[in-house]
């Protein structure tokens, strides 16, 4: 997700600001802010838009006249989308706003055109075997009746979730977990933000699901991961506490079967997309 | 019967898009899309893992050349037959067809329309439309052996690997794709994809030497120039004898101009790897690579014609044909005569192979340093006889 953007002069003054997330040092960040803007100032980018990776942040830039526009997104993000938006808000701002800007008057309306602007897609896969419930999981979240019965998934089932997290919109990949369709993983999980590695609980199918989270590692890296013990209402099944230490990602009790886990789950994904990677990992 | 098709495009975010469909009252459903994509992916897994397992590079039976893959499925009520390319993994194109139907009496047709479908859309989405293509049976032929040999040019890492046979001849398939690796800086370069159309193309042979050494030998060297387009100028005088004058005057000044001016001469050695005769014969690769605009250049080479007459002649859209004219004249392979409103070749693309000899003091010099040994030489000179004989 976009997290902040920045348009500052090339004196270093900051001409606009909006923030989505948290920002955890604001002083060093707009010190180096100011510093990259002078820095930029003097090798010239052409109009072109440019990125660095900071951390699991990546930094967009790009130069107008006396302006530079910085947006703050997540290593994670899919690169064009964020690059596309840079250009929009861009063009609106040299369109619109630019001699306003120039007077230091009050820029009417702009806030409202960035927020449009920088709402993203963000998506969040949901992987597991057969029946652990992940079918069932995308019902709880989408505040839908709950099927009690295994209809198993074909390939995948794509849906959003009702509510927006921040400026993010949130699309829900349900994949199949059944075997012949294993072969679909790791081309579904692409751009994923998130991923949801469900589990029913049993010793059997946590140790089998520790492939699934190399198989994330490998193919995205910069996602995070959030391990789910799911069927905690079962006797068998292990505490949430011993699944998170096999499959070695933080873990969370669910029982998807019960409406009352839905909030619950809700703020995870919520932390886990504003929090991105760099969460330590808690069990 | 083929009367019903639609065209898929896997987005990251949004899932499967149908993106165009014939007729529009056609319904499908998300659980038809996801059992025709799983069954496209079965093939290509089993084959990565296949490489994984083993050490050899390009020998292995299962590492499929080819590009397109076919596959037919059984969903819901459809009876549907599919085409996936490398070229745009992200999109498929799906026909439906009839219970009874035999899918193989369909793969020539099905295959060459799927192809234009892709080439078409994944350039200009808006140049599509189903209806035509299905009525006309347009097609996208298989690639010629030309437009093989020009592939090369158009994936870096291919060329790469090209330039260094030149200077090898031969090399073992470990250290050919240490050398690709390291050349390039990267460790996530697909060595199978690269050779891919060195092989396609006849350009390398692969074989096991010995016990288990694969080894990649240099069949053929490429060249690539500008042709003056003698057929096409002798048909005009019958064609269009009014624009005679004009175009023997064009040719003429690219090919011989009045000194001190050069003109055109690809055989001029070059040592600079940045010459613009260097350059200009990649460009000419990648207008021959270029499907669409190779049939279009193919049928020039008989003569000037109309936009009509060409869009007629390749059933292709008009707009096609003409995006395809001023990227072909942007490179001085077209022009354009208003008096006549015709298109002609200025200069025919040519690319052709030729034996290698060179690579001969190359391969004694390895013998000397132990690099290979004689069994390779030997074969080695056993296949170029093989290729480069008469038959
Ligand atoms: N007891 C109990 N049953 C659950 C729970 N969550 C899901 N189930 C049941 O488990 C079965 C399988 O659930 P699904 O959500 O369809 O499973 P899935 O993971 O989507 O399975 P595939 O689509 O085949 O991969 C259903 O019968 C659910 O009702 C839970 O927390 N407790
Ligand atoms: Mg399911």
């Amino acid at each position: 997700m976009i997290r902040s953007i920045y348009i500052l002069e090339g004196t270093g003054n900051i001409v606009f600001t909006k923030e989505y997330a948290e920002i955890e040092s604001r002083a060093t960040l707009v010190e180096f802010l100011v510093n990259l803007t002078s820095f930029l100032g003097t090798v010239g980018l052409e109009g072109k838009t440019e990125f660095m990776n900071l951390s699991t942040s990546r930094f967009f830039y790009a130069v107008r006249d006396e302006f530079t526009f910085i947006f703050i997104a997540d290593k994670a993000d899919d690169f064009s989308q964020i690059e596309e938006k840079v250009g929009q808000l861009v063009d609106i701002f040299m369109r619109e706003y630019i001699e306003m800007a120039r007077t230091h008057q009050s820029l009417d309306g702009f806030d409202e055109k960035v927020d449009e602007i920088a709402v993203t897609m963000v998506k969040v896969a949901i992987l597991g075997f057969a029946g652990v419930g992940k079918t069932t999981t995308l019902h709880l979240l989408r505040g839908e009746t709950l099927p009690l019965v295994h209809d198993p998934t074909i390939g995948v089932s794509i849906k959003k979730l009702p509510e927006e997290v921040e400026n993010a919109n949130i699309v829900l990949w349900d994949l199949a977990g059944q075997s012949r369709f294993s072969i679909l993983w790791a081309k579904m999980i692409a751009n994923a933000q998130v991923v949801v590695i469900v589990t029913d609980s049993t010793l059997e199918n946590v140790l089998r699901s520790k492939k699934l989270v190399s198989l994330v590692k490998e193919e995205v890296p910069d996602a995070k991961i959030i391990g789910i013990a799911n069927k905690q209402d079962l006797p068998t099944a292990l505490t949430p506490e011993r699944v998170g230490q096999i499959l070695g990602v933080g873990t969370y009790e669910l029982v998807a079967i019960d409406i009352s886990y839905r909030d619950r789950l809700i703020q995870i994904i919520r932390r886990a997309i504003l929090e991105g990677k760099s969460e330590k990992k808690d069990n | 019967m083929l009367d019903a098709m639609f065209v898929v495009h896997l987005d990251d975010y949004h899932g499967f898009i149908v993106e165009k469909r014939y007729p529009t009252t056609l319904s499908l459903n998300e659980k038809i899309l996801n059992l025709v994509y799983t069954n496209h992916l079965k093939e290509g897994v089993s084959l990565e893992s296949a490489l994984s397992l083993g050490s050899l590079f390009f020998s292995r039976s299962d590492f499929s050349l080819s590009i397109e893959s076919l596959e037919l499925s059984d969903a819901e009520d459809f009876k549907i037959v599919s085409l996936m390319s490398k070229l745009h993994p992200e999109w498929m194109v799906c026909f439906v067809i009839g219970k009874e139907d035999n899918p193989e009496t369909m793969r020539k047709e099905v295959t060459g329309m799927s192809r234009l479908i892709l080439k078409l859309i994944t350039s200009n989405p808006d140049d599509v439309n189903l209806e035509e293509i299905l009525r006309n049976r347009s097609i996208l032929p298989e690639p010629t052996e030309e437009q093989k040999l020009a592939e090369v040019f158009v994936t870096p890492s291919t060329s790469l690997l090209l330039e260094r046979l030149q200077t090898q001849g031969v090399e073992s398939a470990v250290k050919l794709s240490l050398w690709l690796k390291n050349e390039i800086q990267s460790d996530t370069v697909d060595i199978q994809e690269a050779v891919a159309p060195l092989l396609r193309s006849g350009i390398v042979k692969v074989e096991i030497i010995g016990k288990s050494r694969e080894t990649v030998f240099l069949m053929k060297d490429i060249f690539c120039y500008r042709a003056p387009p003698a057929e096409s100028l002798t048909n005009a005088q019958e064609s269009h004898p009014e624009i005679i004058e004009s175009y023997t005057d064009a040719i003429k000044t690219f090919f011989s101009p009045p000194p001190p001016d050069k003109g055109y001469n690809p055989t001029l050695p070059v040592d600079d790897p940045n010459s613009p005769i260097v350059e200009d014969r990649e460009q000419i690769a990648k207008l021959l690579a270029h499907s669409l605009h190779y049939i279009v250049l193919e049928c020039l080479r008989r003569g000037p014609l109309s936009i009509e007459e060409l869009s007629e002649k390749t059933s292709l859209p008009r707009n096609v044909v003409q995006n395809s004219l001023w990227a072909l004249e942007s490179e001085r392979v077209t022009m354009f005569f208003e008096t006549d409103k015709v298109w002609a070749l200025l200069t025919n693309p040519m690319i052709e192979s030729f034996l290698p000899e060179y690579v001969l003091p190359l391969v004694s010099a390895k013998i000397i340093d132990k690099e290979i040994n004689k069994e390779a030489a030997t074969r080695y000179l056993e296949l170029l006889e093989n290729a480069w004989s008469e038959n």
